[in-house]
């Protein structure tokens, strides 16, 4: 990956995938994986099994996840994030993309239907002498031509030296599913989000579907050299198929300034 | 009701393929069939009634409603909730819009829907009634309870996903489990005023099957028809009508006319979808591709049908005259 020495200029990473989970085994598999290549580093895992307690998911390199908070038999299923790891004497970009489904989660003109949730969380710091960050986001969407966005929600602020955000799902009755995120970053900037193209590009066929979790330092010509990101969420739905199978786009982007 | 099958005859098209027919046409002061392809969302209240047109006039007369209640969209899973008077399809009020809406049912008296309330947390219905003007929470989100329906002594019901029919007792406020509806999943219910309850297992499969949960306890399966979804039970007790979603109609044929021990006595025309029973029990509310039709089920016949500028999924009459 090439190092940011240019103002105002966004590195891109893309990660475009298919869990594909077969009802009996609980496994997926990140099939297709376009990316702008990087020199360095590590930008996902294929080959991967699902993962039934988030609490695994700690394994992750950079140590913060989207913890699944509820009991083992909500039908609640998690998968092994997507992850970009990325690093360089000058920056490092850490980002993970849990994914999780829900079936039978409501019934809509008589036919029941599945729920499948991206939560991205991560972030970006700039160790470069003379550069500070200015911006880092992570975004998500589906590979879908319709609108099958039904939630989406960011951190908006710093609290108690964390950013984060929780998002809760149709659940069987009396099993509470929530995912929620949590990244401890310092205050300074703004944690934003938005829905649609966002500072990295667009993903996806259909621009509804696209949510983007942000930090954003507002002051032209300033940034930082903390460690800065987001939480995002997104929420779909689908009537329920016979075996699931989500196409799903991940990309996170950074900037730095001089 | 009275049978007689026979040959369906759909009424003359004019309406719909006449050049000039806008939506906005059919709804000058409505905010909803703006062809936006959702209710959702519009929110619209309109300061003055719309100005009565005959074929919506017409189509109430026929049901023998004042209103029906509507799911519509064009997206099912971004529906919105709508109501048609005699001035043609308009949003319903914000009150009583949900952030998202699944479902439709109603005895003629009472409309129930199911749905998510507010854009909130968490992403999942809660049972709602229209009434006075709002929704009245009886059931809350993450309660698991969905495809509510009112039974002809206007007691409500819903499914649970594997735990089979719950019936609300108003007397406690609470839900009671309906024993002879074990742990089926099924996609909603019906009730006949003796008692007697109608659903359908295996939906949407060439194996699906009509059942019916009776006084005694017992569950019994009446018949299989490939694909049905949901079966409208007629007022007066004595018919059902099949349902099909859109998706499977290619393979799976059109939806019937049945009696309730199974027997079709007439077939809904080709490509049409039952959305709700007449107040006489005669006649079939239908949707088909942006447009709605009554059919009189006796004679096959169908009324000309009326351009509406979305999708129309459920429907939930209201008795009484649109005059």
């Amino acid at each position: 990956m090439n190092k940011i020495q240019a103002p105002d200029v966004y590195q891109v990473l893309r990660v475009e995938g298919e869990t594909d989970a077969d009802l009996l085994s609980n496994t997926i598999r990140v099939k297709k994986i376009g990316v702008s290549t990087p020199q360095s580093g590590t930008i996902y895992q294929d080959d991967v099994s699902a993962l039934n307690v988030s609490t695994s998911m700690s394994a992750a390199a950079s140590g913060y996840q989207c913890v699944k908070e509820t009991d083992a038999n909500s039908g609640l299923l998690a998968y092994t994030p997507a992850k970009v790891d990325l690093s360089d004497s000058d920056w490092e970009i850490h980002y993970l993309n849990h994914f999780y489904s829900m079936d039978h989660a409501r019934i809509v003109d008589g036919q029941y239907t599945t729920q499948f949730e991206q939560c991205a969380i991560g972030g970006s710091r700039n160790k470069h002498v003379y550069q500070r960050m200015a911006h880092t986001e992570s975004e998500v969407s589906i590979d879908n031509s319709q609108n099958r966005r039904i939630g989406s929600k960011w951190g908006t602020q710093v609290d108690s030296g964390s950013v984060s955000s929780a998002l809760s799902f149709a659940a069987e009755v009396g099993k509470a599913a929530k995912i929620s995120g949590s990244l401890p970053v310092s205050t300074g900037g703004s944690e934003t989000g938005s829905i649609g193209a966002g500072k990295c590009g667009s993903i996806g066929p259909q621009s509804g579907n696209q949510v983007n979790g942000a930090w954003h330092y507002t002051y032209p010509g300033y940034g930082t050299n903390d460690f800065k990101g987001n939480v995002a969420h997104a929420l779909y739905e689908f009537a329920q198929p016979n075996k699931r199978r989500f196409y799903y786009y991940f990309q996170v982007c950074y900037q730095a300034r001089y | 009701m009275r049978f007689r099958r026979g040959a369906l005859i759909l009424g003359v098209a004019g309406l719909l393929l006449s050049a000039g027919c806008s939506i906005a046409g059919q709804e000058p002061s409505g905010p909803v069939d703006s062809g936006s392809g959702s209710v959702a969302g519009s929110h619209g209240e309109p300061s003055r009634p719309p100005t009565a047109k005959r074929e919506w006039v017409q189509v109430l007369r026929l049901l023998g409603a004042h209103r029906v209640y509507v799911m519509a969209g064009d997206d099912v899973l971004h529906a919105g909730l709508g109501v048609i008077g005699p001035g043609g399809l308009r949003p319903a009020p914000r009150r009583v819009q949900p952030f998202a809406l699944s479902n439709v049912a109603g005895n003629g008296d009472r409309v129930v829907i199911g749905g998510v309330r507010d854009e909130s947390d968490p992403y999942t219905d809660g049972v709602y009634e229209v009434a006075g003007g709002r929704l009245v929470q009886v059931a809350t989100p993450g309660s698991g309870l969905y495809a509510p329906s009112v039974g002809p002594d206007g007691s409500l019901s819903a499914v649970r996903p594997k735990a089979g029919v719950f019936r609300f007792d108003e007397g406690s406020g609470r839900w009671r489990h309906v024993p002879a509806s074990g742990t089926l999943t099924l996609p909603g219910v019906a009730w006949r005023d003796d008692g007697q309850g109608f659903s359908v297992v295996r939906v949407n499969s060439p194996r699906s099957t009509l059942i019916t949960f009776a006084r005694d306890g017992r569950r019994q399966d009446v018949a299989s028809f490939p694909c049905m979804n949901l079966v409208l039970l007629a007022p007066d007790g004595e018919a059902l009508a099949t349902t099909l979603p859109a998706s499977v109609r290619k393979r799976c044929g059109d939806a019937h006319v049945l009696t309730t021990d199974g027997t079709i006595v007439a077939d809904v025309p080709s490509g049409w979808e039952p959305l709700a029973w007449g107040k006489d029990s005669e006649h079939l509310l239908l949707a088909r591709s942006r447009t709605l039709a009554v059919l009189d089920v006796a004679s096959g016949e169908v009324t000309e049908p009326v351009r509406v500028s979305t999708e129309l999924w459920m429907a939930a009459p209201l008795w009484g005259s649109p005059a």
